[in-house]
């Protein structure tokens, strides 16, 4: 069955999804840091008059510590909000013929959780990725950015 | 009232359309419990709203057919295509009768009176199989006279909501591009041509946002304003007195819950008034007030709207809910052993249960319960009920934040904008320079506003961003339990209005927020969830500890370093000093010729009495007008002239003295610089002729010990009243002593030599009613024992 696809750039490697799962590719402009959450939340801005959740895709998937700073994004629509998956560069939008394949035998380190399994372009195996997953193992991470960022306090009363 | 009544017909119009296919599928399968109680509720429902209304027709008539149907659901009757036909005309019936009230008609008299007839009937005779005489004759034609008072009522219509949040985010967003558009033309220069053009269209586009905010957003009192008549018609129904408190909290909700939480809340009203309540008769047998009291309250906190309804009657006897709950079959005894008893009060929600055999008009048979739960469940929210048996039940109605308008102050942290609910915000203090003093106490840092001591943290320190060294403003917030705590920002922006959207799960894990807001310019700014930030930044205080009977006592001895507001001034002489406020009646300006000197001693006239004046330098020229303190002791007043008032200022409530000094008690630090505080015991002794100048009168502390809190709290205490202390091996040599003051446990025979005997007692409450027993940590009491001895004296 013939697929609509969205090659994209995440962590430098080419990676596709499905596009019935994105809602719009954007420009990302400004970005309102989230002080207190998961650092692959790079923050929240506005897709015309709704909030956007802007969530760094590399850092989500464990291949980068930070974010940088976004520049295109994936829109998802996740349980009626919207979430940015922002990525290094947008190419194309293909149709595959073929079917998704397994992910072959081996370690992955991260990308396995977000993987449907993998597609062929031109030769090229290249990893399906589901945004629902992507979003879905942040949710279930409990690591915050809160924690380090609450160390205990130094004396201020000395410092005014 | 004409809008109720619109709400009602169009709700009574959606739930008739709604049920057009229960009816069916009951038809068919009359034993289907599920679509019986679909209908069930229907008719619950319409016979709650009608007590609203004066509609007694269709009350009676939906009345009757949930008798019924409730005969059906006790497996009473049996569901047979007689009684499905006849509950069926019913619906037709009250559809028709809906439609006249739409049309502005008046329901005809008898309309219904047929069926009601036949309902009851049937119940009596349930075999009687006789075809049902045109269970679908026409009803008699309603009365054309048009309701005089519904003439002008306006017309509504009524939308989904998917239709108008459309509208409302193309508004939004040709706000966002009228703002980027207004930014260009102001580059041009004004030379565009374009500009009232331009203006008319931002005019427009604001109106049209307003309006179109309006039509999503509805404050709580479109809710709370039915409330005052529909309880003053309940209670006199059902023979109660009851008084109603209501408190909207400004709370603005989206349309779309208000009509979602509207009957739950009537049903819930109900129940506390039928079932809660007690009659005058029941409460003066219980030793309680005969007017009951319903508190209805709503607050937003955190992402929620919280529902109150208190009510001070009987409460939910928890244990016979259960024990119903199990003859009933809803639980088995087993499971109910387990049951908390909140659970347990949340059994009455089950359908089909009732802790009252005896049903009245009012409020059925529990369905409504149910109906509340199942209506709340739906939009996300819950339902909790706590009740203490003979004292009364809060319910609470947790309804999800969707969209509303909060008011919210706009601060600045690291260069970054977040909104704080206006509810919360206690004051902002501006932090300039050196006026805040600030301590830090172990880990916890508390900054001195007017006095009070307010933990505080830096936002940006909780929320883990940069704050700069110097924060521009301290934000005072009242928690919920009546806490203050301080939040140190960056700078104060503005008072806005905004309204508030959902974040998204991801960001709401952070506990920060409550939700979000778009800007003018379209940049989003977090609205800060204030009971999360203070649990993370540990400045709510453990409730253990808040009513921890210790922490009282605690306080009280904490009181010696409290601060009191007091004025600094400086005296004839051009001395500064100060004088606790407390101390001070008035402050007033009197000729030269209201003074009498004589010798050292002076007096005024002021007001028809002569007080002593003091303060003066003996031999000084008097100005032609003299500022003057009224001051207040124990039963009499005296006057202390003054050259200038310079501020009010603030000192440590309990300052010792320090060094020798005529009238200074002690000294105060103000601004970096000794000032005498007033002794105005000493003052009053002088001038009332009791002590004479350079002896103190002397205490004696029995059974004091070299240490301790005798001497370290008590002693000062006893000097700042102006006393020589002395202690048990002393007294011989100091002779008689003015008072003494017996701790605990000592023997009072040591106390002998003196003229008056004070016992300083453990325990707050005293074993006997009498003056000389003095609470030890009551340094108010204490103090003023010392004066009146001191007056006494001068007498």
């Amino acid at each position: 069955m013939t697929q609509l696809y969205l090659v994209a750039t995440v962590a430098g490697r080419r990676v596709a999804f499905r596009t019935a799962q994105i809602h719009s590719v954007i420009d990302v402009e400004a970005v309102t840091p989230v002080p207190g959450t998961p650092p692959c939340v790079a923050g929240l801005s506005a897709l015309r008059s709704r909030p956007l959740t802007v969530i760094d895709c590399a850092v989500a998937l464990g291949q980068a510590e930070e974010p940088i700073p976004p520049v295109k994004a994936l829109v998802v629509n996740q349980n009626g909000f919207l979430y940015a998956l922002s990525v290094e560069d947008v190419e194309d939008v293909v149709w595959i013929e073929s079917e998704a394949e397994p992910l072959p035998a081996g370690r992955h380190g991260g990308w396995e959780q977000a993987a449907l399994g993998m597609v062929s372009l031109g030769g090229e195996m290249l990893l399906l990725a589901d945004p629902t997953a992507v979003l879905d193992s942040i949710e279930a991470a409990p690591t915050s950015r809160s924690a380090r960022g609450l160390a205990p306090a130094p004396n201020h009363a000395a410092a005014q | 009232m004409d809008d109720l009544l619109a709400d009602f017909i169009a709700e009574a119009q959606d739930m008739l359309a709604a049920l057009a296919g229960e009816i069916v599928a009951w038809e068919q399968n009359p034993a289907d419990r599920a679509r019986m109680d679909a209908i069930f509720r229907f008719f619950h429902t319409i016979k709650g709203n009608c007590g609203f209304f004066d509609f007694p027709q269709l009350e009676a008539l939906s009345h009757a057919a949930e008798d019924v149907l409730a005969d059906v659901r006790a497996g009473r009757r049996q569901p047979d295509t007689a009684l499905v036909d006849l509950v069926l005309a019913v619906i037709d019936q009250i559809a028709d009768m809906i439609e006249a009230l739409d049309q502005n008609e008046a329901i005809a008299a008898d309309a219904g009176k047929d069926l009601i007839a036949r309902l009851k009937g049937d119940a009596a005779d349930i075999h009687e199989d006789g075809p049902a005489p045109a269970a679908n004759a026409p009803i008699a034609p309603a009365g054309k006279a048009a309701h005089p008072a519904n003439a002008a009522r306006r017309r509504t219509v009524r939308l989904p909501v998917d239709l108008i949040d459309q509208i409302m985010g193309g508004v939004s967003d040709m706000v966002l591009a009228r703002n980027e558009l207004g930014k260009r033309l102001q580059q041009l220069g004004g030379q565009s041509g374009l500009e009232s053009a331009f203006g008319r269209l931002g005019a427009a586009l604001d109106e049209v946002r307003d309006a179109i905010t309006r039509t999503r957003m509805q404050s709580i009192d479109v809710l709370f304003n039915a409330y005052p008549r529909l309880v003053r018609d309940l209670s006199a129904e059902l023979g109660k007195q009851v008084l109603v408190e209501l408190e909207n909290g400004d709370v603005e909700l989206d349309r779309e819950l208000i009509e979602l939480i509207r009957d739950p809340l009537v049903h819930v009203i109900r129940n506390a008034i039928d079932h809660g309540i007690e009659t005058p008769e029941e409460r003066r047998a219980a030793g309680k007030r005969e007017i009951g009291v319903l508190r209805i309250s709503a607050r937003q906190t955190g992402n929620e709207i919280r529902i109150a309804v208190i009510d001070d009657g009987r409460g939910v006897d928890s244990d016979a809910a259960l024990a119903r709950a199990i003859a009933n079959g809803l639980v088995t005894p087993e499971e109910g052993a387990k049951m908390s008893a909140r659970e347990r009060n949340l059994l009455v929600c089950q359908p089909g249960f009732s802790t009252r055999s005896e049903v009245t008009s009012v409020s059925g048979r529990g369905v409504g319960m149910d109906v509340v739960r199942a209506n709340l469940e739906q939009i996300g929210g819950s339902l909790s009920i706590d009740s203490t048996a003979g004292a009364g039940t809060r319910i609470l109605l947790n309804v999800p934040l969707t969209l509303s308008i909060v008011p919210a102050l706009t601060v600045g942290v690291g260069g970054q904008k977040y909104a704080i609910p206006r509810s919360y915000v206690e004051e902002v203090v501006r932090l300039t320079g050196q006026a805040q003093r600030q301590s830090a106490v172990g880990g916890a840092r508390l900054i001195d506003v007017r006095g009070v001591q307010v933990p505080c943290a830096l936002l940006g320190e909780v929320l883990g961003v940069a704050n700069p060294a110097r924060p521009g403003a301290l934000v005072v917030i009242r928690l919920v339990g009546g806490d203050l705590i301080g939040f140190e920002v960056d700078q104060v922006f503005d008072h806005e209005e905004l309204v508030v959207k959902p974040l998204s799960p991801v960001i709401m894990a952070s506990g920060f927020y409550v939700g979000n807001t778009l800007m003018d310019d379209g940049s989003p700014v977090l609205m800060l969830d204030v009971s999360g930030l203070t649990r993370k930044a540990g400045l709510i205080r453990e409730v253990e500890h808040r009513v921890n009977p210790q922490a009282i006592d605690q306080n009280i001895e904490r009181a010696a370093r409290e601060r009191v507001p007091a004025l600094l001034f400086v005296g004839m002489d051009g001395q500064r000093r100060v004088i606790p406020m407390r101390n001070v009646d008035r402050i007033e300006r009197i000729p030269a010729q209201a003074v009498r000197v004589a010798g050292a001693r002076a007096q005024i006239a002021f007001q028809d009495t002569i007080l002593p004046l003091t303060g003066l330098i003996p031999g000084a020229d008097l100005p032609e007008r003299l500022n003057i303190m009224l001051l207040s002791g124990s039963d009499r007043q005296l006057a202390y002239a003054f050259a200038q008032m310079i501020d009010t200022t603030a000192i440590d409530a309990d300052l010792r003295p320090n060094g020798a000094g005529e009238e200074a008690a002690a000294l105060a630090l103000i601004d970096d610089a000794p000032v005498e505080v007033l002794d105005c015991p000493l003052l009053f002794a002088t001038a009332f002729g009791g002590v004479s100048r350079g002896r103190k009168p002397v205490c004696h502390l029995v059974g004091a010990g070299d240490g301790g809190w005798a001497r370290d709290v008590l002693q000062p205490l006893v000097e700042a009243a102006g006393y020589r202390v002395v202690a048990d091996g002393d007294v011989a040599a100091a002779g008689e002593a003015d008072i003494a003051i017996v701790l605990d446990d000592a023997p009072a025979e040591l106390a002998a030599q003196s003229r008056r005997v004070i016992r300083l007692r453990s325990g707050r409450e005293a074993e006997q009613d009498g003056e000389d027993s003095i609470y030890r940590n009551d340094a108010d009491a204490l103090r003023a024992a010392l004066l009146s001895v001191r007056m006494e004296q001068g007498r």
